[in-house]
């Protein structure tokens, strides 16, 4: 254990991280840099990359990397500027060497001399999970995800669990739904021929870049509830989609200003299929219902998925009108990736509280795909 | 899908092997009572393993968030301790039926 050393990350390391990373993304090291670079080099609110690497004979073995994140919370919206723990990777090798606490260890004494108090983590997958929970994380909920099949899907799920029943064809039958896989371009390539490109009469149109302008006056318009919810203004939402692993299409809904709109995303990697309704706002109830029909109507070809953790009753019913289910994940994650706090200060005690909100009460969040790395 | 019942020691036979597997180089020391997440033995890729272990032999779904993992899974003798409790009762704290697919 002690042949270990935990540093911060310095652009000279970028590459061996990049390679290490190739454990968490693929093996494209470019992308990974870029990634990297776009994520905590690049953040709006924190200069110095809040990432942490084990070192071990000289080579970076493990990392963690929280990134910067603002919150507003509570009666008066007071802000905070709260990491959101997320790239969690070892080296296969170094795997239960203890250097996961060693790394979690170094990153609560940093970030306590720093003066915070709460960590986040939006959108762990089941190993980090398990690793947060028995370091002292606590979850107040999962993400609460539903998705929806198209037709397409469902008719390639049904040849492969028939191919099943049959001999010797039943070996290639996992290889059918892979042939459905493919990437964020191409999953928005149907929606893209589709979908009306102007707005006509204040009817839903799509476009291939953000307005985050009008989508920053549109969500100070209307209003915050209180409920913990990142900060959208126009700074953050130009950061946020220029996630190089995500390719993004913006469904906008209304006549001289903006009533609404919905945000899809897709996985640039070939990997990770499908498409994600990562915000979705509006100032009418029928814009929220224009919005998701136009969603479903243009680009319902692709599998699409939507976490329900903060939506309204009458959004969920919405979703559950066009077709939307409990989606069904991997074990130890049905519902979707789990919320996780962490008291920096484990001695505190107590349950943490911001602003007067409970943040182990899942009424006290209005959580959004987007907020997380997974949207 | 029905849980099979192995007893105790057959239960801590497989919780040692699959240890063993996850951590070659687990210290032979290692006793019911050794501490294994507390001490950074197990981590999180072998815990996810566990886990999934536990759920098998209570052949419903384990809840993680919903429990203190460190203090109820910390050694070979409370997750063994843990797996009895819950196979007693039909649901606990972290655990629900099964669904059916």
């Amino acid at each position: 254990m002690s042949a270990y050393e935990v540093v911060r990350y310095r652009s000279d390391l970028r590459h061996e991280v990049g390679a290490l990373q190739r454990h968490l993304w693929g093996g494209d090291e470019a992308a990974n840099i870029a990634y990297l670079e776009w994520k905590y080099e690049r953040n709006p609110y924190v200069s110095t990359p809040m990432v942490y690497l084990a070192v071990h004979d000289g080579r970076v073995v493990g990392m963690r990397g929280l990134y910067g994140s603002c919150w507003e919370i509570g009666p008066r919206a007071e802000r905070f500027l709260i990491p959101c723990a997320d790239d969690f990777v070892i080296a296969p090798e170094h795997r239960n060497h203890g250097v996961f606490g060693l790394i979690m260890s170094a990153v609560r004494g940093d970030l306590a001399a720093q003066g915070q108090r709460i960590a986040f983590s939006l959108s762990a997958g089941p190993t980090t999970l398990a690793g947060s929970l028995a370091g002292g994380w606590r979850s107040p909920s999962s993400v609460r995800a539903v998705g929806r099949r198209s037709a397409a899907t469902s008719r390639w799920l049904g040849l492969a669990r028939r191919m099943r029943r049959l001999p010797i064809v039943w070996r290639w039958a996992d290889m059918v739904p892979e042939r459905r896989r493919r990437s964020g371009a191409a999953q928005f390539r149907r929606l893209d021929g589709r979908a009306r490109r102007a707005p006509d009469g204040g009817r839903v149109w799509l476009s291939r870049t953000p307005d985050v302008d009008a989508m920053a006056e549109l969500v100070g318009r209307l209003g915050h509830d209180g409920r913990a919810r990142q900060v959208r203004d126009a700074r953050y939402l130009s950061w946020r989609f220029a996630n190089p692993q995500h390719e993004y299409r913006f469904l906008y809904a209304g006549r001289a200003s903006l009533d609404g709109y919905l945000v899809l995303q897709a996985y640039r990697r070939q990997n990770r299929p499908g498409v994600n309704i990562v915000d979705w706002e509006a100032a009418t109830p029928a814009s929220r219902a224009a919005l998701l029909r136009a969603a479903v109507a243009w680009g319902g070809d692709a599998d699409l998925s939507a976490w329900t953790i903060s939506l309204p009753e009458a959004a969920r019913a919405l979703l559950a009108e066009a077709g939307f289910a409990p989606a069904q994940r991997g074990r130890l994650m049905r519902e979707g990736p789990r919320l996780l706090v962490w008291v920096i200060d484990g001695r505190a005690g107590g349950e943490p509280v911001l602003a007067e909100r409970r943040l182990l009460d899942v009424s006290s969040w209005d959580m959004r795909m987007l907020y997380s790395m997974a949207g | 899908m029905t849980a099979e019942c192995p007893d105790r020691g057959d239960l801590r036979r497989e919780l040692h092997a699959l240890l063993l597997d996850a951590v070659p180089d687990l210290p032979s020391t290692v006793t019911d009572d050794t501490p294994l997440i507390s001490s950074g033995l197990v981590e999180s890729t072998t815990l996810l393993g566990l886990a999934l272990w536990v759920e098998d032999r209570l052949g419903r779904e384990v809840d993680l968030g919903a429990f203190d993992l460190l203090s109820e899974w910390d050694s070979i003798k409370l997750i063994l301790d843990f797996v009895e409790c819950h196979r007693m009762t039909s649901a606990g704290p972290g655990t629900t039926a099964t669904r059916s697919s």
